[in-house]
This record gives structure tokens, sequence and C-alpha cells, in this order.
């Protein structure tokens, strides 16, 4: 392949020149392989890496003893220019053993060149973005993007000609499989050109989109800098080396931060499982594990032994036999495809061959996951205590050590937490509820009174599994673009949520979930803000359900005042009363209540019926119930819940048996479902009108008789919905009453078997088969 | 070949018989014991080579011989089958009915040992005689149990020469008959127990091996012993998944169809692709737009796509205008996925109008006829 002219090597490949530029794959054993020795031929006086300028004081911890790859550059952004909450952003940028840049800045360390990173920071990137309508910045993203790879049309052709699977195979079987045994002037002379043609398809819109128009120019000022005081080694990611030589330089427009601490780097430790591409954090080849071992010149096929006894150990098969024949497969394939040495598809196709026994999207599925975890790896890097850590972790550890919280490794501890007693107990339930609101994997709430769900409220103990991970530390490098302490860290995440749910489709019991949430993690502050805006969103929510469930919440939160300490929010008591209100006056709305929606309705009328005994001024709630009730039930629409409401009327005396058994029976006197639902409706919320009425057994059973056989199996489920409600005591009883009107009833306990019935049904259908064929000819 | 075969279909080293002396000329490479051919020239024999013509002598007269795709798909499948059938272990190739799995095994066959002809047909009926030996029962009773009497069975054939023998549709036969396979494949061994002496010890030459297919979808299928599975690898043989690809498969196989038919009516592009399209959204259960559609029970495999284009071109040809249109798709179409159930009749009459009738509006065109020829569905 041959590069277009204008992106052609020239002199930027040349050994001997004042500036080299070597195009590189983040995360490639190979080029920093080569990497390192050109630099340690050409022993230059600067090694320039692509990476945030503002990072290079952690390059000297980075080739500390103590530093154990794989680590993370992690960088930070708060965004205030516009209006309303901050935007915050975060960035990663993985370095692990064979990453190019980190063999560039070891190798810089041994020949004494002074090693730098050019790029823009970060907030320098986000503010050059020039975001179209509707675009937003991801939060959370990684700093060696390799794009390209997915978008250039070049690169998917020349995979198809190649039968690769894509530019990762395609990559392993032109550089990685016998990198040691090539010149690194070839070496570097492939990879441009695999990188000219990526780029060849690349519109300079396209180009402007990623940035790229402000970043080399940038970095290509960096270059010039510093090529004027000697001899310079550039290493950037292939992308830009091929376009560097010929862009002019021009530094970017100066980031203002609004405040100091808006911007931040650390070093973290980082670990394989998020260094693998598959797992979605698209950058970098997959497969660290594989590709560590091919850095360490060890043989990959080692992990096919392992493999092997994974799948044994977990599934049974396969035999260790097979582990040698897959081995050898690998082997065999990688010579017939002219590799070195087996590259990560030869390995996963003599997976594919050998160990699975049955078709590859079904019984290989699980083979396939267990080879890629494998590949994988789980190697978790270290980070040297002197490169500091953000203050969040500090916090963090700060606070639990004065809780008395277990940081150390290891097995998982149950912590019991008395939540009205202990005034540290419930100081440790708000941190972990904190750390939860944060996503911080560390404290795992097992069980207790779940305030926001409204769910085990008779307990009085929260039980947590608490356990610090690796992944927690991760976590809060993370969340550190949130805040310095995990206070205000969780109050930003509550802010964001908050304004969600008032930008969202105004759902009042959303907010009024986040309140209580809030009230649970101690962000007390937030209460009356969070107050407010359930309040307004209850006046604008048309939906009897949503405002309902926030009228629970809210009293919820009323009687839990003492564990949620909520004693000084104000206002509560009237919010209860506004958002009772509301829903009352979306009462008669229910009979459009769709059939599916009808058992939630059906339960958030009952819960309203029920909550006015706890508002203060119960007699005028009783009577604006009563109102609402008396125009729901007269209305038309919904059958089970003006059977609902009735039956609430009849409960508080509102409406006479004779009326209701009146009613019933000339719904069922229409025949079909709606009179069987009017029924459930009814018995839903009065069920004592069963017996206390007897009109209304008596309408019941005559329209059971009445009704023909499809009419009965179409009322069928609904009326057994309705009698569901009673208990085995009412059944009884309403049987007994049926019992009187039809003749003599069977009492429970009385000897008649099985058969028996089923003897006498069948006689009964017969005569009635026979009567009906002598008689039914005269009766047409 | 200059005469035209007297063979309604000659086996793939006769029709191919060109391309694999063009291969066998150029081969450098090293070859496994028994084989025709290098691993590298295999590949080229199935997988093409790109346009490139290859020089070399035939039939008197040096010629450049381009050899042609012939499996459609997964290269590193083909790959991957290759360097199986290289080691001890034998193949077995599973996958959805009319994926071209045999096609593939034949053509393996034809190119490792020249002739894939060695072939034993895997029924609920197929016996054990069929798999090792049987005899001629009147030379048996002439002669006695003699080499003579005995009647080779074609793995029998291919042990005795180092060939591999194709054993189609494995798991119909019943697991005990499966099971005759496992010592032949690890003692790569026969004892014929009736004879003596030297005779009594069949000993597969290099070369040998068992090429086998089974079907996942189908009913009527055994499952395998653990034993047996333990001497396979499996690969799995998926349906062309690139609308491309198969449209060009497609219609380079219903033109060649008609053609021997006599029948050379005229197959558009856009018509073929209809019709793939079709097919491809009915084998996935969503379309390109998202949709989800109920499956039907018939496996739509690219086999029958061509079945149905083929039948549809004969029909346009007698009938119609002579040109393949989207009528005649509608038409044939309900064939092809009426054959396990009456309910997929409604399946495609509910693709009609969920799919199709949507297209018809959005993409117009051949959609547009297809959505108007729905009266030509049954019922």
């Amino acid at each position: 392949v041959t590069p277009p002219p204008e992106l052609s090597p020239g002199a930027a490949l040349d050994l001997d020149a004042r500036v080299v530029y070597l195009p590189v794959r983040h995360h490639s054993p190979a080029c920093a392989f080569h990497v390192e020795r050109v630099i340690s031929a050409v022993r230059p006086t600067a090694v320039l890496i692509e990476g945030p300028r503002d990072a290079t004081p952690l390059l000297e911890h980075l080739v500390h003893p103590d530093a154990r790859p794989p680590v993370a550059i992690y960088t930070a952004f708060v965004d205030r220019r516009a209006e309303g909450l901050p935007r915050r952003h975060g960035a990663y940028y993985p370095l692990c053993d064979y990453s190019p840049e980190l063999a560039a800045i070891r190798a810089a360390r041994a020949v004494g060149a002074a090693a730098r990173f050019i790029d823009l920071t970060y907030p320098e990137m986000v503010l050059a973005e020039r975001k179209g309508e509707g675009e937003e910045t991801p939060g959370l993203r990684n700093l060696q993007e390799e794009m390209y790879l997915r978008r250039s049309r070049l690169l998917a052709a020349a995979c198809r000609r190649a039968a690769a699977r894509d530019s990762d195979d395609l990559w392993d079987c032109l550089f990685e499989h016998d990198f040691r045994h090539r010149a690194p002037a070839e070496f570097f002379a492939g990879v441009w050109a695999w990188c000219a043609l990526a780029r060849a398809d690349y519109t300079s819109e396209m180009l402007a989109a990623e940035i790229h128009d402000v970043r080399e120019p940038a970095m290509r000022a960096e270059i010039d800098e510093a090529a004027a005081t000697g001899r310079v080694v550039v290493v950037t990611g292939g992308f830009h080396a091929v376009a560097l030589p010929a862009t002019t330089a021009r530094r970017p427009p100066v980031a203002t931060l609004a405040r100091p601490e808006d911007a931040s780097v650390t070093l973290m430790r980082y670990g394989f499982v998020q260094l693998d591409s598959l797992n979605g954090y698209a950058s970098g080849m997959p497969s660290p594990e594989f590709y560590q071992r091919l850095w360490e010149d060890r043989d990959p096929l080692e992990l096919m032994v392992a493999l092997g006894r994974d799948l044994r150990e977990h599934h049974g098969a396969p035999s260790a036999a097979d582990a040698s024949a897959a081995a050898a497969h690998a082997r065999a394939l990688a010579r017939f495809r002219r590799h070195g040495v087996p590259t990560r598809e030869d390995f996963l196709d003599a997976v594919r061959s050998v160990f699975i026994k049955g078709a590859d999207d079904v019984e290989g599925v699980a083979v396939l996951a267990a080879a890629r975890k494998l590949l994988a790896g789980e190697r978790v890097g270290a980070v040297p205590p002197s490169a500091g850590r953000p203050p969040l972790v500090l916090d963090f550890e700060r606070v639990a050590e004065s809780l008395r919280l277990s940081l150390e490794v290891g097995q998982a501890r149950e912590v019991p937490l008395d939540l009205y007693r202990s005034a540290l107990h419930r100081a440790k339930s708000r941190f972990l509820h904190r750390l939860r609101l944060l996503g911080v994997p560390y404290g795992h709430w097992l069980r207790g009174p779940d305030y926001v769900e409204g769910a085990d409220l008779d307990r009085v103990q929260e039980l947590w599994k608490v356990q610090w991970q690796p992944a927690t530390e991760a976590r809060l490098v993370e969340e550190s673009r949130y805040g310095a302490t995990v206070e205000e860290a969780a109050t930003a995440h509550l802010l964001e949520q908050m304004r969600e749910a008032e930008r969202g489709d105004g759902r009042a019991d959303a907010a009024a979930r986040l309140l209580l949430a809030a009230c649970r993690a101690g962000l007390h502050r937030q209460a009356p803000a969070l107050l407010d805006l359930t309040v307004v969103l209850i006046a604008g929510d048309p939906s009897f359900r949503s405002v309902m469930r926030a009228a629970l919440e809210l009293d919820l939160l009323r009687v839990s005042r003492e564990p949620l300490e909520a004693h000084h929010l104000v206002g509560l008591e009237e919010a209860v009363r506004a958002a009772w209100e509301r829903a009352t006056g979306l009462v008669p709305g229910l009979t459009a209540t769709a059939e599916e929606e009808e058992g939630a309705a059906l339960d958030a009328l009952c819960s309203w019926s029920a909550l006015v005994a706890s508002l203060p001024d119960p007699a005028l709630a009783a009577q604006q119930r009563a109102q609402a009730l008396q125009a729901l039930a007269a209305a038309e629409g919904n059958p089970v819940l003006l059977g609902a409401a009735a039956g609430l009327l009849f409960d508080d005396g509102d409406l006479p048996g004779a009326e209701i058994a009146r009613r019933l029976a000339g719904r069922l006197a229409a025949g079909g479902p709606p009179g069987a639902r009017f029924l459930r409706g009814l018995l839903r919320t009065a069920r004592s009108v069963c017996w206390r009425e007897p009109g209304v057994v008596e309408a019941v059973h005559r329209t059971l008789r009445e009704l023909s056989e499809p009419g009965f199996i179409e009322s069928l489920p609904h009326l057994r919905l309705a009698f569901a409600d009673l208990t085995p005591r009412e059944c009884d009883r309403v049987a007994a009453l049926v019992g009187a009107e039809s003749g003599p009833v069977l009492r429970a306990g009385e000897a008649v078997t099985e058969a028996a019935l089923l003897l006498g049904l069948r006689v009964d259908r017969l005569v009635g088969e026979i009567l009906g064929a002598d008689f039914g000819a005269s009766d047409a | 070949m200059a005469d035209p075969s007297p063979v309604l279909r000659p086996p793939a080293e006769d029709r191919h018989a060109a391309e694999l002396a063009a291969l066998a000329a150029t081969d450098s490479e090293e070859r496994p014991p028994g084989w025709n051919l290098s691993p590298r020239a295999v590949r080229t024999f199935i997988c093409g080579s790109d346009g490139e013509g290859l020089t070399h002598e035939w039939q008197g007269s040096r010629r450049k011989t381009v050899i042609t795709r012939k499996f459609h798909g997964d290269d590193p499948l083909v790959e991957r089958a290759i360097i199986g059938l290289g080691s001890n272990r034998a193949l077995l190739l599973v996958g959805e009915p009319g994926t071209a799995k045999s096609l593939l095994s034949e053509l393996l066959a034809a190119a490792i040992s020249g002739t894939s002809v060695h072939v034993v047909q895997g029924t609920a009926a197929t016996t054990e005689d069929q798999i090792r030996y049987s005899w001629n029962y009147a030379l048996l009773l002439a002669e006695g149990p003699t080499s003579r009497a005995l009647v080779p069975s074609p793995l029998y054939l291919a042990m005795k020469h180092g060939l591999v023998a194709r054993f189609e549709e494995i798991t119909r036969c019943p697991p005990e008959v499966q099971d005759t396979l496992v010592s032949i494949l690890s003692e790569k061994m026969m004892t014929i127990p009736e004879l003596e002496g030297s005779e009594r010890l069949l000993f597969g030459r290099p070369g040998f091996n068992v090429l086998a297919t089974a079907n996942v979808r189908d009913r009527g299928v055994h499952e395998m012993s653990s034993a047996l599975k333990r001497r396979f690898n499996f690969e799995t043989v998926h349906p062309i998944g690139n609308l491309d690809a198969e449209v060009e498969l497609v219609r380079a196989e219903v033109v060649r169809l008609l053609a021997e038919a006599a029948a050379p009516a005229e197959v558009g592009r856009d018509v073929v692709e209809l019709l793939v399209s079709a097919f491809q959204d009915l084998r996935t259960g969503t379309t390109p737009e998202g949709i989800t559609i109920e499956r039907p029970s018939t496996v739509m495999s690219t086999a029958e796509a061509v079945s149905v284009g083929m039948s549809a071109g004969l029909d346009a040809w007698y009938y119609g205008n002579k040109r393949l249109g989207a009528r005649e798709v509608a038409r044939h179409l309900p064939g092809a996925v009426m054959k396990e159930s009456r309910d997929d009749l409604q399946r495609l009459k509910q693709y009609f109008s969920v799919v199709v009738e949507r297209r018809a509006k959005e993409v117009r065109g051949l959609w547009a006829e297809l959505a108007r020829a729905r009266r030509e569905l049954p019922g």
C-alpha cells in the first residue's frame, strides 16, 4: 500500500532527522517495543508524547519504582459557562506496560531525555469543542479513543480484502505477530501507511468535529519549541503523526477557569477489566492480558491451558487432551496464516474449533465468554504514595475511619445499624447512602426500612454489607469531578437528578422520592428546595397515581421524621394536604382509566381515601372526599372505578345499600364483563356490602342464572377477581347466603368425594340434554 | 471439458477439474501426508484467487485459470475447517439447513482428496453395515468370508486409500449407529473379525479423515454421545449476513439454474435484492428499520431463496413477460414459507402488512409492486 502523496512519511520517519515522528496505536506491544528501540538509538534531548500537557508533572510518579501499571491519568473539568448547574467532565488516559506512551517515558528516562506531554489540557479540549444543537459532551470519556478505526471506509475495505474480521484483527496480522523480527524503520513505515489510509477518507469537517484542527497545530507548536534546542522524538497516535509534519503551529486559546479547583489531573490505579475495550471503554486494543503476555515475550498459548482448566471446573468439559489439541490448532492456524506467533483471533479460532461442542451461538456462548474474560485478565495496578490522591478519596477515607467503617481489602462485613437509637449508626447509614447516590461500590444495602420505596417500614434496623474493593477507589476518583467531599459530591448528584426531575415529564412522585432519598442520605440542606419542587410539580401533575404516590411519600416522611431527621422541614403537613387536594380534584377524571391501569388506580384510590384520617381537619377532608366520590360514582366510564367509588360511599354511609344493589343489578342485567367489573370495584372497597345488603347477592345470583354460556365465560375472569378479595370466612358467609337462595349447599367438612360430585354433575348435564332434545323442537 | 457432461450434477472434482489442475500445478507449498493440495491451495480453491489467473498446462495447452469463489461467507471458518481436517480429529459442520454445509464439505473433500464421492448419507434407517462393510451374500455362501465377498462402505474405502470420507446428516442416525465411528476415529483402524490374517485389520492411510454435517434446527435429529463429540471439532456455518453478498450469490445461482433449464428469464438485481431482503427479514425476525416480526417456523435459507428465485423465474418465462418481477416473487414466496405449519402463512401476511406496506410508501419502487401483488397470496 502506498499512502497518498500529501500524507507520505517523507523525512518524518528518517531516524537521522532532527524531529522523528513515530506513529503509534495505543496499547500496542509492537509499537511500544519499537518506540523504545528508536529512542534508545536516537538519544534525543526531548521526547514529546500525545497526552494532556498539564499531566507532565505526573511523569516522575509513572517511572517511580512503586508504580505498577495499569494506571490511568484521570483529568476532570467543571464547566461553568452555561446557566444553572455546572457540567462536570472527566476523562481517562490509561497506561499499561505495553503502552507506547509509557515505553517512551521509560526510554526517555533511560537516555536522559526530557519527556513531556504536548496535547491540549482537558479543559482546553472541552472548551474547543463546537457542539451543535442538542449535542452534549459525554460526562466521562477516554482520551485515547481511536475513532478512525471505526470510521474509516478504506480500512473497512482493507479488512474485507484481507479476510480480516475487523480492524483489530487486521492490525494484529500486519503488525503484532512478528514485531520482534522487524527493523524499526520498516515497522513504522507500515504503521504510517496504515494511518495515512485511515485518514485519507476524513473530510475537513470530520477533522474539525473531532477538534483535530485545534489539537494538531497546538502539538506542532510544542514540537517546534522543543526542536529549537535539540533533537526530538514525537510519539503520537498514528492518526496525528501522519499529519503533524505538514501542520502549521498555532497555540490554542487559553482556557480560563472560573475556579482553580475546576480542573484537576490525578494518577490513579487502573485495571485490565476496565482497559478491555470489549467492556465498552472503546479505546486501545481488547484483551489486555493477551497482549501483556505478548509484550513479556511469553507464549500466549499458556492461556489455553488455563482456559481448559477454567472450563473444566465450571462446565465439566473439555479434557486436558482438548487443551493441548486447541494449542496445536492455534499454532497450525498461525502457521497457515503466516503469523510469527498466534494472534488473538488465532487463539479464539482454536477455542471455537476445539472447545465448542455444538453451535457457536448456543453451546459456544459460555465458552467464548470465558475465553474473553481470561484474555482480558484481572491485573490491577498501583500508584506510588508520592503521586497524591484526589481530595474526594481522602475525604472518603477520613469519614470512613471516623465512623469506624472498614477500609481493608478482604472479607465483606455485615454491619447492622440501629436507626432509631444510635446517632452514630444514623451517621453511618447516611454516609453509606451518600456513597450509593454516587454509585461507589462500598456498602451493599441488604435490608431495612426502605423509606423511598415505602417497603419494610416496620423494621428498625438497617443491615449493610461493607467491603472495600479496588473499584471503590476507581469510582471515587471518577466522581471527584463532582466535588472534594462525599457530601459535596452527593449533593451535586442530587441536584443533577433534581434538575432532571424538573425537566422530565413533570411527575411529582419522582421529586418526592428524591426528597426522601436526600433525607435518608442526610442531605437535609437540599430538603426545602426539593419540597418546594415537589409542591410545584404536584400542582401541575395530571396523573392521579403520580400525585397520590407523592402524597404518600410526603406522608411517610412526616411519620418517619425521627429516623430520617426531618424535624426541621417546615411545610410538610401542608404539602401532604396540598397533594391530597390535588388528587381529590383528579378523582372524577378516573372514569377515563385504561383497563390495564385500573389495578394501580384502584390501589391509589384506596390509599387516597385512607389518607383522610391523617390529614389536618379530617372532617372537612371527609366532606371533600364524599363530593369527589359522588361525582365519580355518578359519571360513566371505567366500571371498576365506578364500583369502587360506590363502595367507598357505602362504607362512609353516604350511599344506601339498596341503592348499591339497584345500580349493581342494572349493570349486571346489561350482560357481559362491565357488570362483573363494577362488582370487582365494589367488592374491593366494600366487601361487607355482600352480607349487609341482601340485594347484592340476589342480583349476582340472578345474573349468573340468566347468563348465556359464552357470556359467562367472558365475565368469569372479572368475577373471579371480584371475589378474590374476600377472606375465607367471608366466602363462607356469602356461600351461606347463596345457599339460602338456591337450595341446599355443601358445607365444608361434609363428606362428599370429588368423584361423587363429578358424577352428579354429569348426571345433571345428561338429564338436561335429554330434556333439551325432547322439548327443544317444540320450544323453537 | 469439451463435450457436455451426460450427468445431471457432476461431483465438485469434475465441475472444477481445470481449477484443481491449475492449483495442483502451481502449488509450491508443503502438503500434509495424503493430501492432494497444500492447505493454502485448498483455501484458494474454496475462497477464490481474487481474480488472479494461474498459468498451467491443461489438456495439452498452456492456459490461465482463475479460481472462482465457491463458498460465500466466513473465510476464517474455511481456514479453521482446513486446519481441523489436517489434525487427528474429525470435523463436524453444524448449522441451519441451507447454509451450504454440504457444499463446503464436498469442496473440501474434492480439494484435499481429489474425490468427494465417498459419502455416507445419514438417515433414521442407517445401519452399522453402511458405515463399516457388508457382504455379497452369494459370494459369502460360495467362498465363505473372504475379502472378495466383502462389500466395503464409502468410509472403508476412504480409510483404505487415505481419503476424506463425508458423512451427511450424521445426527439423523440413531446414536448407537453413530457410535460405530468412535473406535474408527480414535484408533484409525477397523477390525473385520470374519477375515483372517493381515486382512483382519484395516488401517487408515494418511489423508483419511471424516467430514460430517449436521442440522441444528431440523426435526427428528438425535443427540450425539459425548465420546463421539470429543472426537470431532465443531464448526458452525451461519447464514450469510451481508445483504450484498447474498444478493450476488442468489442472483448468480438463479441465472445459472434458469440457463440450465433453458428458460433464461431476465433477472434484475433489484428483484433479487427484494427477495433476499424479505428472506433476511423473515430469517432474523427484525428488519433494518427495527421492526420486530414473528419468524416463520421454516428455515429461510439462502438455498431456499435461490429456489424461490428459480421457480419465480420459470413462472416469468413461461407465463409472464420473460422478466422476473415482484408479482412472481409474491406468488412463489408462500411456498417457501409455508412448509411446517399453516400459521406461517399468517406470519407472511403479517410481514406484508407491517413491513411491505410501509416500504411501499417509503421506498416505493419494487416494494410498492410487491405490496400490490399481495392478492397473489393464498387464502
